[in-house]
């Protein structure tokens, strides 16, 4: 799947960014695959320990904090001017729509 | 002045002050010796000419004139003197020299009759090795003065004293033996061995203190060194530095050195010590939180379970309130047992930060969405807000730094009414961020706000209140350590049913 510069085979479990393959644990992959599985949509921390940790039991939310901000540290030029996985405040966080 | 500066004026003053002396000893000495030469030589002229001459008063009443002549011949050999015929009263008769004296004029017949004496009598002359008198010429100080007695020819063997010759001795310009002194071979030797031995005493001097004192400085150093770096691990672990090589010796400084070594090694022992039990105080806390936690989230559960039971059963009310109660005093002690685990282990000096550089904004965006539905269950509007238009961007680890804003939004809500407002916000001030929970809610006495953070006072305050489910207990003890942990400081102003305002102030990234 493509959007942008940014390229994920998921069944090789690879991503490049601007051609450059990038290394990530597992956890950050399922993570990026999940939002880039679903372009615009927003999810919150809640939803995000759901959908990729499996968890129901608040408290555990930092983590999700945690694996973004280490996505972003790997995927963008600028951390703290995201590109790719966007913020949306009051709400949560969402991949931006893939280029046309 | 350190202890060398003064050892070291003290020696020089000693030096400048036997220098100074053995000069004025020896100015004296040649002074007393040049006095005694001028003295014999006038004493044995005189000699010659009263053996010579016998009747020089009746040679001077004969002819006066010419017997100033007389007098001035006699002169010939003896430079820098003058001669005086003297009457048995001291006048003087006739003399020697350019100056006109008053008639009349008397000499101090004293030093006269003490010169005369000496000339006949052994003893007398041992007493007064020279003699100083009256110098007609310049009254105003003495001279080195010999006289003869005079008789007249025919009562010569016996009879009164007729009258003196009189000389007086000294030395032309300026008066002074040191003018002398200077001049005189002796001074050039004389003054450069004072000197080279002022320059080699100090030498040896400096170079004495220096070896004395060196012990003391090395202890001075090793004092300051000690005292800088304490007894921090580091600082015992590492090598004894270069600056302390063996104390051997006995002297006063080798001791004192000794014996602060030795102090030092107690000490070390006794921190360690400290320090140890110090750590094992803090595990068995964190093991006795630890171990507490299972019966107590099984006597929760049994006593949930008998609340929900007698839920609708009218005759177990009162059975139901009891059971409310134990409920809400264990879920109190289930929280103290917890947040003491967790201050124990964050009180651990091994405890480290997992440290990540956030936008803080995002983080307090997303806890205000988690607290969001209770906030809303209470009836109480919560609210993040970024301050200024700079990145609130800071290095936390972000674990922690959510659970001190999670405790901090808990006490919020817990003490604001339906109605009430919580405003979370973070800002950017220069070189720190800001994080600011505000509450509208019941606020905090006066009294109580100095012991906000001290968990010993919190500790005792807790027994469970009516209204609250775990007390404040030491939520707010947690949020310190986390914020002295990131470098931060946290404080509180809250005011009696208006609300509260937590600040914590963090170093920006």
């Amino acid at each position: 799947m493509r959007n942008g510069e940014l390229e994920i085979l998921p069944s090789r479990r690879e991503v490049r960014v601007r051609g450059a393959a990038l290394e990530f644990t597992a956890l950050e992959f399922d993570l990026l695959l999940h939002f880039a599985s679903h372009p615009g949509r927003v999810f919150s921390r809640a939803q995000l320990l759901d959908a990729v940790w499996g968890y129901t039991h608040e408290g555990y939310e930092h983590t999700v904090t945690t694996h973004i901000n280490r996505l972003r540290a790997k995927l963008e030029r600028d951390p703290m001017q995201p590109q790719f996985i966007l913020t949306v405040r009051g709400a949560g966080y969402k991949m931006r729509d893939a280029p046309a | 002045m350190t202890v060398r500066g003064r050892l070291a004026l003290a020696v020089l003053l000693t030096g400048l002050l036997t220098a100074v002396g053995v000069m004025a000893t020896l100015a004296l000495a040649f002074q007393r010796f040049e006095h005694e030469s001028a003295y014999q030589r006038a004493d044995a002229f005189l000699s010659r000419v009263v053996a010579k001459y016998d009747d020089l008063l009746d040679l001077q009443a004969r002819d006066p004139a010419a017997f100033t002549q007389f007098l001035a011949s006699l002169l010939l050999f003896e430079p820098d003197s003058q001669l005086y015929l003297l009457a048995a009263d001291g006048t003087v008769l006739a003399h020697t020299g350019q100056v006109v004296l008053a008639p009349g004029f008397k000499v101090a017949l004293g030093p006269v009759q003490q010169s005369a004496a000496a000339a006949v009598d052994v003893q007398a002359r041992k007493l007064a090795p020279y003699v100083m008198g009256d110098d007609p010429e310049h009254m105003d100080a003495d001279a080195v003065v010999a006289a003869r007695a005079l008789q007249r020819p025919l009562i010569r063997a016996s009879g009164p004293v007729a009258g003196y010759l009189y000389i007086v001795c000294r030395k032309p310009g300026l008066p002074g033996a040191s003018q002398a002194l200077f001049r005189s071979s002796l001074a050039g030797p004389a003054l450069a061995a004072v000197a080279a031995l002022i320059v080699l005493g100090s030498l040896l001097a400096a170079w004495i203190i220096g070896t004395v004192t060196r012990p003391l400085r090395v202890l001075s150093d090793e004092v300051a060194a000690a005292s800088r770096d304490g007894f921090s691990a580091a600082a015992a672990a590492a090598p004894q530095p270069a600056l302390a090589p063996a104390v051997t010796g006995h002297d006063e400084f080798s001791r004192l050195r000794q014996g602060f070594h030795a102090m030092l090694d107690t000490l070390r022992v006794q921190w360690n010590a400290l320090q140890r039990m110090d750590h094992f105080r803090r595990e068995s806390v964190s093991n006795l939180s630890h171990d507490l936690r299972s019966p107590l989230t099984a006597t929760v559960a049994c006593l949930e379970t008998l609340e929900q039971r007698w839920a609708g059963d009218t005759q177990r009310s009162a059975d139901r309130h009891l059971v409310q109660v134990a409920l809400r005093n264990t879920r109190n002690a289930a929280g103290m047992v917890r947040s003491l685990g967790d201050l124990a282990l964050l009180d651990e000096p091994e405890f480290k930060l997992k440290p990540m550089r956030l936008n803080l904004a995002e983080v307090l965006d997303d806890i205000a969405l988690r607290f969001a539905p209770r906030a809303q269950q209470q009836g109480v509007s919560l609210r993040f807000e970024q301050q200024g238009e700079a990145l609130p961007v800071a290095a936390v680890d972000v674990e922690l730094f959510e659970r001190a804003v999670a405790n901090l939004l808990d006490n919020a809500l817990k003490f604001t009414p339906a109605g009430g407002q919580v405003l979370l916000s973070a800002g950017r001030h220069d070189s720190h961020v800001q994080v600011v929970v505000a509450d509208s809610g019941a606020g905090i006495a006066a009294e109580e706000l100095p012991h906000l953070f001290d968990r010993l006072y919190q500790a005792r305050q807790s027994v469970a209140p009516a209204t609250s489910d775990e007390g404040k207990g030491l939520g707010l003890a947690i949020v310190k350590r986390i914020v002295e942990l990131h470098g931060g400081t946290v404080d509180v102003a809250s005011t009696t049913g208006q609300g509260t305002t937590v600040r914590m102030v963090l170093p920006a990234a």
